[in-house]
């Protein structure tokens, strides 16, 4: 039944109907919403035997996460920005040993400077941590991954991280449907996990591992995520036949068939996307997009099979590599080797900037007239730029670089002379 | 499609506001997408939320630019911010004042846009007589029902029984029903007056 | 009539050993059904002490739970003498995830046993000075703030002794250490203000804090059975002098970590909900000097010029440790 609520709420009362051992749960902009949820739900007693445990970091959350899932436990968390970095050791932990943690990510933007607004350069941060990463492009697909995730993670034991955008998903009101909890039921067996804590069958589990067999061992973490290549989608296509929805998989196309130019991206800015390719649709531009959802492991196969009709491909990204650009243009262009195509990458929405579809109007009008470089910040306000780099030329002391923007921009108080 | 955008202040239920809307739109039948702009929590500091109606699924996700409404909670906001950038020619505004749109220094708004869609209502003086806290937002969707008829009050009394507890429910639909009654009534008395 | 020679066997007080007490009394290790959960072939240092406190915990703990335990261990010398790829020496469930998590790793194998219906499975958590006062320091209070039903021992060696001994926040004062050398004017860590975890431990309120040292096994062994015997968050701090980070001699582990208490510097208590309920008085006093000489960490002390000074100021603290704690023995 579909229900006007917050992606927050959805999130939460779909990670309940997963039946969850242990939440472990540290408050961070903008993810709290969700643990809040949960909080309440398992307090009020609807989610017994489960154990909501209020830690006092985000590396304490994952910590708590590994030793719950290594005594054999379903285990959640959820966070965002810093307190993925904070965690950072612990994820890495967990994907090592092998452990089907699943974790919301609400993305947000990591500081300096500091920011609560959305954009992807938390998760891309850990991309090699061995997580699989699922990005969420509307609420609705979100709560839906949840569920697949927790399929998906402990038929492989890999943790699963599901990325939904902070405040844009997180905190917009619209018409959802949790999965009813008898359709999650058999969709998701009890937690049979592959290493357990157990007195009555004990087991080392963490031992050091020398030159000898360090290769192998970190071999099967590729191994599995290759294995989860194939499996996302299957349990896609299981998840839409048990609850008549597509949720998930590997990518989807839209209007790319005779798309002379295709858009990639992940996550909310791929509605916009889609509204503004139907008005240029209207107009007689052949555009197209491409909305990936599973990032890690990236399918370079599928990948290459939807863009390589296209003559000019963007990749539209929320976050970048510093000292390098594109951070999915990367992979992308992996997947396109050897076909003659011309290649964009277009850094947007970094830290909240709202991707407009005038924006985007323009982005695709400059592609089209071969004026769109190979590297653009979307909407980068050039002169405000050159004045700090002025700046910083004129005074060796010319002070923190935020600030003087803050103040250029009107939003911080003139310094007075 | 139709976009509302409302203006107050943090503590003033602004985001709650947009979300109430949305959910009176679904409750008849229309699809709704609200969604809040705004900082860390804070009372008191400039908050933005929207709402998006509209028959068919709703798939974009940017801030509304071009509403075709606005909703402003705190008057004191009105030079402060540019609340009414973007406002559509043919839009609405609804403001929480007991004084017109010449009183509160407005007055050049009414050449720019249809005289008869810029209204005012002491939605926070209301709200005080019947639920006995300065929070004007059940008010003033009330009134916004009345404006634009894009949702009815029906469906809002709905929405704010589904929201608050019972006691509490009561009193906002009373003070609802009285800020539908006062737009419509100032709605008609525009619609004979002479242009200004 | 023919004679029998009888051999008294030192346990670390002027009590008899084992074998003349009748079976109750007698140590869990002197049980040859123990469990012998740190088993042998495992690659400690010869006199380390670590590995005999660990030894005698695990063992006392898995009596104590009758075999109901999963053990969560730090980073550091005892996870990496015990599991030396590919063997391991562990005979109970046992998991090792990070060097600063061990307190939050134990509270999630305790909420997972409950909310899977193995509440009767206990969590010992175990890690190192280093793991416990300075990385994980921010776990443990988290683990004792929510009287998760935990109990964490400390193995303090008062250093990072597994890295190539360098200083933590246990290391005592004028200590020398790869990172406080004894070069300078003031050779040796730090006169600091100590981060005396047993007491923070207290400050907590948790049901149950106690200190221990390889010493006194008997006694470490009482303290860990009467933890189990109590639910929510407990902590045992225990003294294990490391004979390669303290250049003691590797014979006279158990006799160091003895004057240690009989100085003062280490006070051997019982806390419960907050409050210190019993102490072990000193039997034999002995001044500071007399445990700081045969360590090489402190032999700087007793030929620089600041070294006089220095000992004062330690024999300081081990007065005030004393008369804070009760500690002298009572005339006889």
């Amino acid at each position: 039944m579909r229900r006007q609520i917050e992606g927050a709420r959805g999130v939460a009362e779909t990670v309940a109907a997963c039946r969850p051992h242990v939440i472990c749960a540290y408050p961070i902009t903008p993810q709290t919403h969700i643990v809040e949820g949960l909080g309440a739900m398992v307090k009020a007693g609807g989610l017994a035997p489960c154990e909501f445990v209020n830690v006092e970091s985000e590396f304490a959350a994952m910590s708590v996460a590994i030793g719950a899932s290594a005594a054999g436990a379903r285990a959640y968390t959820a966070t965002a920005s810093q307190g993925l970095l904070f965690m950072c050791e612990a994820l890495y932990n967990a994907s090592g040993l092998g452990l089907p943690i699943v974790m919301t990510v609400a993305n947000r933007a990591i500081g300096a400077p500091i920011n609560i607004w959305n954009d992807h350069s938390d998760s891309m941060s850990q991309r090699d941590s061995g997580w699989i990463q699922l990005y969420a492009e509307t609420n609705q697909e979100a709560m839906d991954l949840h569920v697949q995730a927790f399929r998906l993670a402990e038929e492989l034991s890999v943790p699963v991280m599901v990325c939904m955008d902070g405040f844009v998903l997180t905190h917009a009101v619209e018409p959802l449907e949790v999965p009813a909890q008898a359709g999650v039921d058999a969709f998701l067996p009890p937690f049979a996990p592959r290493q357990v804590l157990d007195p009555d069958d004990p087991v080392t589990i963490g031992a050091m591992v020398g030159p000898e067999a360090f290769t192998e061992v970190r071999y099967l973490a590729f191994h599995r995520q290759m294995e989860a290549l194939r499996r996302i989608p299957e349990i896609a296509a299981e998840f839409a036949a048990a609850f008549g929805r597509d949720s998930g998989g590997l990518l989807h196309s839209y209007r790319c068939d005779d798309a002379e130019t295709i858009v990639l991206a992940m996550g909310s800015v791929l509605g916009t996307l889609k509204d503004t390719v139907d008005e240029l649709r209207d107009e007689g531009v052949a555009v197209g997009v491409v909305g990936l959802t599973s990032f890690r492991p990236f399918p370079m196969a599928a990948v290459r099979e939807a863009l390589k009709g296209a003559e000019r491909v963007i990749v539209l990204e929320r976050a970048f590599a510093v000292g390098v650009g594109g951070i999915v243009s990367a992979d992308v262009h992996t997947a396109l080797a050897g076909l003659a195509q011309r290649r964009h990458t277009v850094i947007a929405g970094l830290g909240g900037r709202a991707v407009t579809r005038a924006s985007l109007r323009a982005v695709l009008a400059d592609a089209g007239a071969n004026r769109l470089e190979s590297l653009r910040f979307l909407d980068l306000d050039v002169a405000l730029v050159d004045r700090e780099l002025a700046r910083v030329r004129a005074h060796p002391r010319s002070g923190p670089a935020a600030e003087n923007i803050l103040r250029d921009i009107g939003a911080v108080a003139a310094r007075p002379h | 499609m139709f976009q509302t955008r409302i203006h107050g202040r943090g503590g003033q239920g602004v985001v709650t506001a947009a979300e109430m809307l949305s959910v009176a739109a679904f409750d008849e039948g229309l699809h709704a997408q609200a969604f809040p702009s705004f900082g860390s929590e804070r009372m008191g500091a400039p908050v933005v939320a929207f709402c998006r109606i509209d028959d068919r699924e709703i798939r974009v996700r940017e801030p509304i630019v071009e509403p075709d409404a606005l909703i402003v909670q705190d008057a004191t906001l009105l030079h402060q911010v540019d609340l009414f950038a973007g406002l559509r020619p043919d839009g609405y505004i609804l403001i929480n004042s007991a004084r017109d749109f010449g009183e509160l220094g407005v007055g050049e708004l009414t050449s720019r846009f249809r005289r008869e869609r810029l209204l005012t209502v002491p939605a926070t003086e209301i709200a005080m007589r019947h639920i006995g806290r300065p929070i004007p937002n059940t008010v003033l969707l009330a009134g916004f029902c009345a404006m634009s008829g894009v949702v009815s009050l029906t469906a809002l009394e709905a929405a704010v029984r589904e929201r608050f507890p019972a006691e509490l429910a009561e009193a906002n639909v009373a003070a609802a029903r009285e800020s539908h009654a006062w737009v419509s009534a100032e709605m008609r008395e525009l619609a004979h007056a002479p242009s200004d | 009539m023919g004679t029998q020679e009888i051999r008294y066997f030192q346990v670390g007080s002027h009590a008899v050993g084992n074998r003349l007490l009748e079976a109750g009394r007698r140590t869990v290790q002197s049980d040859p059904e123990r469990a012998n959960a740190l088993t042998c072939g495992h690659r400690a240092c010869q006199g380390c002490g670590e590995a005999l406190g660990a030894r005698y915990v695990v063992d006392a703990a898995l009596r104590a739970t009758r075999g109901r335990l999963v053990a969560v261990n730090a980073t550091g010398c005892l996870e990496v003498f015990s599991t030396p790829y590919p063997e391991t020496s562990w005979q109970l469930p046992w998991l090792h995830s990070l060097f600063g998590n061990a307190p939050a790793v134990a509270t999630g194998v305790a909420a997972a046993l409950r909310a899977t219906g193995r509440g009767d499975v206990r969590v010992l958590a175990q890690g190192g000075d280093g793991g416990t006062v300075d990385i994980g320091f921010g776990c443990l209070s988290g683990m004792f703030e929510r009287d998760d039903d935990v109990l964490y021992v400390c193995y303090d060696n008062e250093g990072y002794m597994n890295t190539g001994v360098q200083r933590s926040g246990a290391t005592p004062p004028g200590a020398r250490t790869a990172t406080t050398e004894a070069v300078g004017d003031a050779p040796g860590n730090p006169f600091g203000q100590g981060k005396d975890v047993p007491r923070i431990a207290m400050a907590h309120a948790i049901p149950y804090v106690a200190t221990a040292t390889v010493a006194d096994l008997r006694d470490l062994e009482a303290k860990v059975e009467r933890a189990m015997q109590v639910r929510g968050a407990r902590y045992l701090h225990v003294l294990v002098p490391c004979p390669l980070g303290w250049g003691s001699p590797a014979a006279l582990t158990v006799r160091i970590a003895r004057l240690a208490t009989r100085s003062g510097l280490f006070p051997v208590f019982e806390a419960r909900d907050g409050e210190v309920t019993g102490v072990t008085p000193i039997r034999g006093r002995v001044p500071v000097e007399d445990y700081l000489r045969p360590q090489k960490r402190f032999a700087h002390l007793f030929s620089h010029p600041s070294g006089p000074a220095a000992l004062a100021r330690i024999q300081e603290i081990a007065d005030r440790n004393i008369r804070r704690y009760g500690l002298a023995e009572e005339e006889r």
